[in-house]
């Protein structure tokens, strides 16, 4: 069977509820913690985002707002310090009343707010990161490193256009000490949402840069505006960095977990700047005050050893006197005694020369005697004897010519009654054909012959 | 014969000559004489040559003379 549908208008709807939560909850205002996930302000009312989370998980949200005159009484309880309660990301404990609303739907309104829960809850963060630190070994880290003995290369992490950041600046490089620093920014936002992550960034990035020193300024704020500097991650950012890490953040009474677990806290950006040329001009100065000390002992050795050296330079002279006076009879001795030596060397020398020369006189007369005796003779008599054979030699070359002219002297033969005939000059017997009538010579012992040939005849 | 400018060496190759020219029958009867004389002429010139020089030589080196070349 079915129900017989009853029907509602969505104001009838919304009337019913707001009817209930007249009943229920307009009697009764509720104190709640909750943390602001948005603020946002129009015309003096502050509207708000609020919610419970656990490491980013949701579990209750709403919508709430703050009007002008309900702002305006609690400026008035606590003092304009419980603007900085209205920040996004603050825990904060409100007085409010459950409100809703036909088209605007279910809203709280605020009443009041409470800004002491806000600080306790700062605080017990603040509580909760030095421990973790602590408990983690980080908290102290940063204390074991030491500075270098002048620090003139300084990372600066700061937001450029800040109070702190002027005051830093001029102190450094407007002081009468020392002025020549080498100063790298590395800009940040110092408050709002994006600080914390901006800080760390800035604070690794710093690390890749050859520097002395970190620098984080920061100036005065409210608590919660100082509040990131208590955040667990930034300050372990700041514990494991590797370089001495100087914090100058807020005004003196300001305290916050990053200036504790930095190398060194300087209570405000200032002091941080007077930190850095105050070390210099200290190590100048002990360096002069070095040189001073320096400079006055090497003037009382320098006396010492002046007394010292005229003392050793009249004993030198005495001694040298004595010493020179007893060396000078051994040396007149010695020399005495050398050229008695040389001398002597000398007379041996002309000795030794003489016998050498006579050695030579007698080999050499040695020399020409045998030459003399019997090389020369023997040469002499070699010359004589091969000249009677040259000649020997040509008389019989004669002789035999002589012999054998003899033998074809044609004289002998006339006379022996052999004839020599000849036609026109010519011996008869070079001439082949003789022919009747030549005219033949004849030649005798005593006469010569003139015929004619008349028979010719072959033998 | 006349006196001439005549060396040995000359003498003996005119007398090579006239012996040569005798061998082959090459002189002429008249000047036959005249030859003969010559070639004669020639043996004494060249042998009273060279016993003159044996002399001479025998004259400056002596057999087995000695010489003092420390007293020369």
């Amino acid at each position: 069977m079915e129900l017989e549908r009853k029907i509602y208008s969505l104001l009838q709807l919304a009337t019913s509820l707001e009817n209930f939560f007249l009943k229920n909850f307009a009697s009764n205002n509720y104190w709640v913690t909750a943390e602001i996930t948005k603020v946002s302000q129009k015309g003096g009312h502050y509207y708000f985002e609020l919610a419970d989370s656990d490491n980013g998980e949701l579990f209750a949200q709403f919508n709430a707002y703050f009007w002008f005159g309900n702002h305006k009484k609690c400026v008035e309880l606590y003092g304009s310090s419980i603007n900085d309660v209205i920040q996004t990301g603050n825990k904060i404990l409100l007085l409010v009343k459950i409100d809703y609303h036909k088209i605007f739907g279910l809203k709280l309104n605020i009443l009041n707010i409470d800004p002491n829960y806000s600080y306790g809850e700062m605080e017990r963060q603040k509580i909760r990161t030095v421990e973790q630190l602590k408990s983690e070994g980080l908290y102290y880290l940063q204390k074991q490193l030491t500075f270098k003995q002048v620090s003139r290369k300084i990372a600066l992490i700061s937001s450029p256009d800040t109070s702190g950041y002027r005051d830093f600046m001029v102190e450094l490089t407007e002081n009468n000490l020392y002025t020549h620093f080498q100063i790298k920014l590395f800009p940040t936002a110092v408050q709002g949402i994006d600080a914390k992550g901006e800080i760390i960034k800035q604070i690794k990035e710093a690390q890749k840069h050859n520097v002395d020193a970190i620098v984080i300024i920061r100036g005065g704020g409210s608590k919660t505006d100082l509040n990131v500097f208590n955040d667990y991650d930034l300050c372990k950012t700041i514990c494991l960095c590797r370089i001495p890490i100087i914090t100058g953040i807020g005004h003196e009474t300001d305290d916050v977990v990053a200036a504790h677990v930095s190398r060194l806290d300087c209570i405000t950006p200032t002091a941080a700047a007077k930190h850095f040329y105050i070390q210099i001009s200290s190590y100048m100065s002990d360096l002069r005050s070095a040189f001073d000390q320096v400079l006055k002992q090497s003037l009382i050795l320098l006396q010492a050893h002046n007394i010292e050296f005229y003392d050793l330079q009249k004993r030198l002279g005495f001694w040298s006197n004595a010493l020179y006076q007893n060396n000078r009879m051994a040396m007149d001795e010695l020399t005495h005694h050398l050229t008695r030596l040389v001398q002597f060397n000398i007379l041996n020398k002309y000795q030794d020369l003489d016998i050498l020369l006579m050695q030579i006189d007698s080999t050499s007369k040695q020399q020409i005697s045998v030459n003399q005796k019997i090389h020369l003779p023997a040469l002499v008599e070699q010359l004589r004897v091969s000249s009677i054979y040259l000649i020997q030699e040509q008389k019989n070359a004669v002789n035999q010519l002589d012999l054998l002219f003899s033998k074809l002297n044609p004289i002998q033969l006339l006379n022996k009654g052999y004839t020599l005939t000849q036609i026109a000059g010519e011996d008869i017997n070079h001439i082949e054909n003789l022919t009747r009538g030549d005219v033949i010579q004849t030649r005798t012992s005593k006469v010569i012959i003139e015929s004619k040939i008349e028979h010719i005849k072959n033998i | 014969m006349k006196k001439e400018n005549l060396s040995y060496e000359s003498a003996l190759i005119e007398l090579q000559e006239i012996v040569k020219n005798l061998e082959n029958r090459e002189v002429k009867i008249d000047e036959l004489s005249q030859t003969v004389t010559r070639a004669k002429q020639l043996v004494d010139f060249c042998r009273d040559k060279l016993s003159k020089t044996e002399d001479e030589i025998n004259k400056i080196i002596r057999p087995n003379d000695e010489i003092d070349i420390l007293d020369a």
